[in-house]
């Protein structure tokens, strides 16, 4: 009998390691592709720039920028204003204040000079009502701001759609700040193939950053440990994943924080469901299901160098909640449309995003979780190699800590930005942490945020804002 | 035992991977860090000698046969090529220093003939160098007739190539070789392409041409049915901000019904920047046309008629702010307030059961007023 059970819980831990594995050569696999794909990627994206193989010239589409704000009086003026140094000729922003608790709206109107108006809002898709609009006179392109009665950040974006008076409409988070010319590059690709429906924006943390007239003038990590790591992080995702996807028109994220996507396609395919938290992504794979269920010839595409400089938590509670909401609009957008999920009709992003997003993001908290249970029971039974484990962990972290250097390090092919050397020591230091110690505890985070589903999942939650060094 | 080394083999494996992306890394940035360094070297050489026989032409001499040799033999590099036209467009910007303009002139006219060798070169070499070369031909502009010639051939092929910017960078550099038969040509060469150039950008390439517009206009009327749609309308856009001189043309298609409704689209837009009136019966009734289908149409004209003062465009105006259609409405009454209506010739429509046709005059009057105080349209 003993005999029996422990040849069964041998079993059972050899199946898992067997499991662990192979999910580990899946998931390093495809970091080092994407790594390898992203960097390359960008520094052909130098030689072509260096060579003069660009859109020179002032070519424009015209573009609203939408802002949907909440709560965000300590941010959204220096928002704006980035905005108003944006070097491009036809675009208008509009800002949509969701109801604020505090003084977002007036904030925009004493800066701006805001005078109110009584203007039609053509409703092409479904949004909470109007409370007032106020325009302003002088400034250099139309702002206008839009009160409304609360419904979350989906609705706000919706109502940002409806009062859009541009075929193609810009998302940008109210914590966040363009450079002078990320508009221009974003709308590249739409310039370059007219079939692009969507184009996603690198974002990276603006903890540490100062500008001044849409030009980074002083850039350094963040002094602070926990956006530090979240810039290596971001590095990894924005640098190396995205592009990957690109390659085959598989992703699944236009970030909420920076994209921009052209507003018929998004009205026809019924705009941002204020029903998830994850509106950015559902939208995202909403597309794709519309496109290709009409048969319709498009792309997603992902310009690495329209950058958006975007605010990242700073303590750990206020990322914790942030992680929490995401993992549930990543679980809310992938059930809503998980008929895609292994079938012919939706090509690569069936096959290879979703499942990709399915195993390594909405699954990967509970099998790490899982993972670090069962070395634990196993240590305790006596089944643990140890020293093995050590090593493969080791080298796992230390694997996954060079992709996200490579990344990181690839910024240096950036325009604009450069390294200074106590950056690049912070960066090595940190890198073995952030993918060990941090996604471990992102990791458990994830996993226990779908208990609170039903509670949670319209809340937000308050995170703090510093106001932004932009002059 | 099986399965233990196995998964050391596997350990091996990503600890190799490892250590090949830390050299990578190091290799790498120590390269490009090299790299950049030496080709900095090189071109402060080709950059000094590049200046001394800028301003030795400049001064009224010639150049040298030794720099000639030298640009012979460099200029095959692309590199050589980048620091040449560094020089010159560092040269030309700073105009101002020089009490005759910029020198480039003459001295791009001195080796003119030495760039015009290496197009075939450069049109054989990847994508990225091919479309330099068609950039380095658009921006410094100064060749001979021969010259000419052989340039268009290569600008040529550069547009058949598979590359968004070799296409961009050639029809620059045709347009700025101002040959009319070439700019159809090359129209016509764009016209099969798969991966067609967006007509906005065509348009404003198109503007840019070096040439007489006039007479290139004229050609590319004779020629418009050989291109495709989306040409065809880069033209028409090209033609409405050159000239108001083409009214029958654009009537025409605006007027045929078998034509694509971009094109007659941009037409209406001719007639809103060049009234005529001819023009004036059909805007009025594409107006007001009951066809829901025709939205698009009847929107445009909506606020191309408010060029035509007048009690028909007034009444037309008024009955187009009852459209069903949001947007007839909205530019209906943009229009009326363009036309001068006051509150007194509104009250109809302010007074009247239709919400939406008030909202939307109310809104334009709060506008006007706010643009009369503050200066400034919205």
């Amino acid at each position: 009998m003993t005999d029996m059970v422990t040849s069964s819980f041998q079993y059972f831990f050899q199946a898992v390691g067997a499991f662990f594995v192979l999910y580990l050569i899946g998931y390093a696999s495809f970091l080092f592709f994407s790594v390898a794909v992203g960097t390359s990627t960008l520094y052909s994206a130098r030689r072509r720039n260096i060579l003069k193989n660009e859109l020179r010239d002032n070519y424009f589409i015209p573009v609203s920028v939408i802002v949907p704000a909440y709560n965000e009086e300590v941010t959204i003026e220096a928002t704006v204003k980035s905005l108003l140094n944006l070097h491009y000729n036809i675009y208008e922003i509009i800002v949509v204040d969701d109801g604020s608790q505090d003084k977002t709206a007036e904030t925009v109107r004493q800066a701006f000079s805001m005078k109110k108006i009584r203007r039609p809002i053509h409703r092409r898709v479904p949004c909470k009502p109007v409370q007032a609009i106020y325009v302003t006179e002088k400034l250099k392109v139309p702002v206008t701001l839009i009160t409304k009665e609360n419904g979350g950040k989906a609705d706000a974006l919706n109502m940002g759609i409806n009062a859009a008076n541009y075929p193609y409409f810009l998302c940008l988070d109210a914590d966040s700040v363009l450079q002078c010319d990320s508009l221009e590059k974003i709308v590249r690709p739409v310039l370059e193939n007219s079939d692009v429906v969507a184009v996603g924006g690198a974002v990276r943390p603006s903890n540490g950053t100062k500008m001044k007239d849409g030009r980074v003038i002083s850039y350094h990590m963040p002094k602070k440990l926990l956006p530090a790591m979240q810039v290596l992080e971001y590095d990894r995702s924005f640098l190396a994943s995205r592009i990957l996807f690109d390659k085959f028109n598989g992703n699944l994220i236009i970030s909420g924080a920076f994209g921009l996507f052209k507003k018929d396609v998004v009205i026809a395919a019924g705009g941002y469901d204020a029903s998830t938290m994850g509106e950015d992504m559902e939208l995202a794979i909403k597309l794709h299901v519309f496109c290709r269920e009409h048969g319709m010839k498009y792309r997603m595409n992902y310009a690495p160098d329209a950058i958006c400089w975007s605010q990242v938590p700073e303590n750990l509670p206020d990322m914790m909640k942030q992680r929490r909401r995401w993992h549930i609009g990543l679980f809310q957008s992938m059930m809503i449309h998980r008929r895609i999920m292994a079938n012919t009709k939706y090509g690569p992003v069936s096959f290879l995003s979703y499942i990709y997003f399915l195993i390594y993001e909405l699954f990967s908290p509970y099998i790490e979780v899982f993972g670090v249970v069962t070395m634990v029971v196993a240590m305790l039974l006596d089944f643990l190699n140890i020293p093995f484990m050590l090593l493969f962990m080791g080298i796992y972290i230390v694997y996954s800590a060079i992709m996200s250097l490579t990344a990181f390090f690839a910024r240096v092919h950036t325009i604009d930005l450069h390294l200074a050397l106590r950056d690049v020591i912070k960066a090595i230091s940190l890198c073995a942490i952030e993918v060990s110690c941090l996604r471990f505890i992102m990791a458990w985070v994830r996993a226990t945020s779908l208990l609170t589903y039903r509670k949670d999942k319209n809340r937000w939650g308050k995170s703090r804002r510093k106001e932004i060094s932009y002059k | 035992m099986g399965s233990n080394v196995g998964s050391e083999i596997l350990l091996y494996i990503y600890g190799a991977v490892c250590v090949s992306m830390i050299a990578f890394n190091i290799v790498y940035n120590i390269m490009l860090g090299h790299g950049e360094k030496k080709l900095k070297q090189n071109s402060r050489r080709l950059e000094a000698e590049i200046y001394v026989q800028i301003h030795a032409v400049a001064s009224g001499g010639e150049i040298s046969a030794d720099h000639m040799n030298l640009l012979k033999r460099k200029l095959y590099r692309v590199k050589n090529m980048l620091t040449l036209d560094d020089v010159l467009n560092r040269i030309e910007g700073d105009s101002d220093a020089y009490a005759d303009g910029a020198p480039t002139e003459k001295y791009m006219e001195s080796i003119s003939h030495v760039i015009v060798g290496l197009s075939d070169t450069y049109m054989n070499r990847d994508n990225l160098q091919a479309a330099f070369f068609a950039y380095f031909i658009s921006k410094h502009k100064i060749w001979s007739k021969d010259e000419l010639e052989k340039l268009s051939g290569s600008m040529m092929k550069c547009l058949k190539k598979d590359s968004f910017y070799c296409k961009i960078n050639a029809m620059q550099a045709l347009c700025a070789l101002a040959d009319d038969a070439d700019i159809i040509r090359a129209l016509e060469i764009e016209s099969r392409s798969v991966v067609p150039i967006h007509e906005k950008i065509l348009t404003e390439i198109l503007m840019d041409f070096n040439g007489d517009h006039r007479g290139l206009i004229s050609e590319l009327w004779e020629d418009f049915d050989n291109f495709s749609q989306g040409v065809q309308l880069a033209v028409l856009n090209y033609i409405r901000f050159k000239s108001g001189e083409w009214k029958d043309e654009m009537f025409s298609i605006m007027m045929d019904e078998s034509r694509d409704k971009e094109l007659r689209f941009s037409c209406m837009r001719y007639f809103a920047k060049y009234p005529w009136e001819k023009a004036r019966k059909p805007l009025i009734d594409f107006t007001l046309t009951e066809d829901e289908t025709k939205w698009e149409g009847a929107a445009i004209c909506a606020s191309a008629i408010s060029s035509y003062p007048g009690e028909d465009v007034n009444d037309a105006l008024m009955k187009a702010v009852h459209s069903r259609n949001w947007y007839v409405r909205y530019n209906a009454a943009e229009s009326l307030q363009k036309l001068g209506a006051e509150y007194e010739n509104l009250l109809d429509i302010i007074s009247g059961d239709d919400r939406y046709a008030r909202e939307m005059v109310m809104f334009r009057l709060e506008e006007r007023e706010m643009m009369q105080e503050g200066g400034q349209l919205l």
